[in-house]
Order: C-alpha cells, then sequence, then structure tokens
C-alpha cells in the first residue's frame, strides 16, 4: 500500500468507496495502460487538452494496450468538478485522494511526482538509486547525486551529443543481470536549467503551455527519435554538482567510495541489505569512478563524452 | 571491562589495554572489499561504513582467533618499516589497537576473551 511523505494518512475502507464511485464515472478520455519498470498503470482524464498531454510525455512507456479503467493494475484520476468548484480538479492514485487543486497544471505536477514514488514502490526487485543514467556505445553511465545537482542538465546534454536515454531520476540496476533497465521517463528541467537548454524548450500548441508554465518536461525522443536506450551495464560513474562559476574538473574516487556513494543515494538499499551491497560491488568493479564539479554543462557534457569514448575503444 | 553478551566484553577505553582481547566480526556486518578499500553494512542498524586500506587491511585480518597483539604482529610483519617511525612494529600495534576500538565502538566488531590452551587431558 503506497504512502508518501505529504500525502493524507491512509484509509483503505474509505479508498475502496472512493474507487468504486471513479469507476462508475463515464470518462472522456482513458490512457492505454502503461508500464514503467514494474509499474503499470492508466490515466483517467476529463479534460482534453490534459489527456492529450499526458498521452504524449508516457508514450516512451512501452504501452500494454487500452484500458477501460479496470485492466490496469493501477489507475490515476483527474476529476474536473467544473467551473462553480475553486478546487475543481482532483486527483486519485486508485481510491487515493493525492490533491485536488483549483489549477490542472498542478494537478499533473503532483501526477509526475505521484507516478515517480509509485514506480519506485512497485520495481522492488530493482536496485534503485537516485542518479540519472545514460548509454553510450552498449555502455551505461550513471549520475548518482541529490536534487538540484544538474544531473538532469548533464543527462539531457549527453543524450543530445549521441548517448541514450536511461532515466533522469531513478536508475534500476538488475541484480539478475547487472545491467541497468530503462525507466525513460520525460526529462524533467526546472526553471534554472532552462537559459543552459533553451535548445530543448518544448514546441508546444498554446493549449498545452499552461503544463510547462514551473517545469518542462522533455520527451527523450524529442532530442532524438532513437534515444531511448536499451538496457546495459555500467562502466562509468560520476557523481555531479553543479558549482556557478567553478571550473569544471574531475576527481577520481576509489570504486568503494563508489559503491558508498550509490548505496547512500539508492531509494531501496534497505530492501537489498546484504544482497545489495553485493550487487553494487560487482557493478561498480567494473566501473571508472569519479565526482564532477560542473562550472560548464558544455565542457562537462564535452568531457564525459570524451571518457565515455575512451572506454568504448578499449571495450 | 563490561561482560556483553555471547562472552563478548567490552573493549577498554584505552584501546592499548585490549591486546590481550580476541576481536570478532560481528555477524551482523557485512562486507566488499574493492581495490584494497572495504564498505561495510550493518544488517542490524542499516548503517554503511568506509573502510580506507589500512582499515579494511585489519578488517579482512580478523578471524575471531588471533589476540588484537597477534593481529598488530602480522599487520606489522606485512607493512612495518623499522626505518620510518611512523610505521615501526610497535606504532602500527598502537594504530591496529586503536582502530580495533574504533571498530568496536561503532559495533562492528566485539571482543572476546582468548580461548584456554586445551591439553591432552581435556
Amino acid at each position: 500500500m503506497l504512502s508518501a511523505p505529504g500525502l493524507p494518512r491512509r484509509r483503505p475502507a474509505r479508498e475502496a468507496v472512493t474507487l468504486k464511485r471513479l469507476n462508475e464515472r463515464t470518462w472522456p478520455r482513458v490512457t492505454p495502460v502503461y508500464q514503467a519498470l514494474d509499474f503499470a498503470f492508466a490515466v483517467r482524464i476529463d479534460g482534453d487538452d490534459l489527456a492529450d498531454y499526458v498521452e504524449g510525455l508516457f508514450a516512451p512507456f512501452a504501452p500494454l494496450g487500452r484500458a477501460n479503467g479496470s485492466t490496469a493494475a493501477h489507475v490515476y484520476s483527474v476529476v474536473d468538478d467544473g467551473p462553480h468548484f475553486k478546487n475543481r480538479y482532483a486527483l486519485y492514485f486508485d481510491g487515493q485522494p493525492i490533491i485536488r487543486t483549483p489549477l490542472e497544471p498542478l494537478a499533473l505536477a503532483f501526477l509526475l511526482w505521484h507516478l515517480n514514488v509509485a514506480v519506485v514502490a512497485a520495481s522492488d526487485r530493482y536496485l534503485l538509486v537516485h542518479a540519472a543514467a545514460a548509454s553510450y556505445n552498449g555502455s551505461a553511465i550513471l549520475l548518482p547525486a541529490p536534487k538540484d545537482s544538474g544531473k538532469s542538465t548533464l543527462v539531457a546534454r549527453l543524450v543530445q551529443r549521441g548517448c541514450g536515454y536511461l532515466t533522469d531520476e531513478a536508475t534500476a540496476i538488475n541484480p539478475v543481470t547487472l545491467a541497468v533497465d530503462p525507466y525513460p521517463k520525460p526529462l524533467a528541467v526546472e526553471p534554472g536549467s532552462w537559459e543552459v537548454l533553451a535548445d530543448l524548450r518544448p514546441d508546444l500548441e498554446d493549449r498545452f503551455l499552461p503544463f510547462v508554465r514551473d517545469q518542462w518536461h522533455v520527451a527523450a525522443e524529442s532530442i532524438r527519435p532513437d534515444a531511448i536506450a536499451l538496457p546495459c551495464p555500467p562502466r562509468l560513474i560520476v557523481s555531479p554538482h553543479y558549482e556557478s562559476g567553478a571550473r569544471t574538473a574531475f576527481e577520481e574516487i576509489s570504486r568503494a567510495q563508489a559503491v558508498l556513494m550509490l548505496a547512500e543515494n539508492a531509494f531501496n538499499f534497505a530492501s537489498h541489505k546484504v544482497d545489495g551491497l553485493h550487487t553494487l560491488a560487482e557493478v561498480v568493479s567494473g566501473c571508472e569512478c569519479y565526482r564532477l564539479t560542473i562550472g560548464s554543462h558544455d565542457d562537462a557534457s564535452a568531457d564525459v563524452m570524451g571518457i565515455l569514448e575512451d572506454i568504448a575503444v578499449r571495450t | 571491562m563490561t561482560v556483553g553478551r555471547a562472552g563478548a566484553i567490552a573493549w577498554p577505553d584505552n584501546g592499548a589495554a585490549g591486546g590481550d582481547l580476541v576481536p570478532r566480526r560481528r555477524a551482523s556486518v557485512h562486507g566488499v572489499e574493492l581495490d584494497s578499500e572495504s564498505v561495510l553494512y550493518d544488517e542490524k542498524t542499516g548503517r554503511l561504513h568506509f573502510l580506507n586500506w589500512s582499515a579494511s587491511a585489519v578488517w579482512w585480518s580478523i578471524d575471531g582467533v588471533a589476540s588484537a597483539n597477534t593481529l598488530a604482529a602480522d599487520l606489522a610483519a606485512r607493512f612495518g618499516d623499522v626505518s620510518e617511525p611512523a610505521a615501526s612494529p610497535s606504532a602500527l600495534r598502537d594504530d591496529v589497537l586503536k582502530l580495533l576500538s574504533m571498530l568496536e565502538s561503532q559495533a562492528l566488531i566485539e571482543a572476546v576473551r582468548p580461548s584456554a590452551p586445551r591439553t591432552i587431558d581435556g
């Protein structure tokens, strides 16, 4: 049962009633069932504009077929109660109320946030690390870092330079194959990166513009049609840290330090415990590991590409 | 010294006094070694620990049988340098005992008294 900080206390009986009521509604738009790692979901939406926008955003998640609201393992519902209600928009996850708001874009923002939480919760067989990831020549680069370290910006630049896109948020390490499986959510580009990523500004119809007022959602396939990567084993770990005015510089770190860093940045290390430690050790034993101070994203992405090309030559 | 569980006793605050004790890795602590450094994970507390190469050498030499003095002597023989005061056998022994004391304070190891030597009569 999914809970998350900031959400109301779970009330299973009440949620069951709410879900029944939502299931009995007629929904103008229901998306296909999508699969994001181990999380299968659909979205039911009252508004056509939001529905069209959401279907575009989630297209990279392998669609499992058309949903009718009951075939998906989980379903989000975005309700519009109409202009007579101040907080007219409501978002539900199954029967769980997530938010009620006067702003449709805010309902979307909460949907995207909750989706990350739900994907992580449902995909516990993976070791999930808070890291962006890209691929080059069959090898993955992991970019573990806390929020606002520049990892989304760096991974976007790497995709622009020819890398495949794996994720910008939760790197899914498969403990069986030791490969990173793609979680190709739309790149979340915050206003602080809009200037440096100006060429990725979404080219949208006017009706979609309210949805990107506070955050751009950039589909990797809009950068390059074949940008979504296949699963691949990590060969490079770079922990980025943006520092305005700093000189872009790499500092090599030991593999043991990298294991510690990945474990500390894992969403679910507590689930994997000792096995997780051994998985990380196996993964890292084949990697070069660095800390990266980013002063310029152009310099940083060019330097990372240089390392990736060196690795490609050697492998 | 205070007596702990299953024969374990607390390491003396003065690490140098613990030379005759036998350090034993706690069963809940697991480690991996990469390029002579290590990461430890304590399943009981959920905490992670990083060991540099010298701490790692000590950790992996702990076998639950050898006393702290024996471990220190073995490590001094492997890494000691009589021409360097900081790496002399006695300095290394002090370092090993301090490190064992630190590992015990982090609940990564426990100390036990050495077993009495067995005689033919038992």
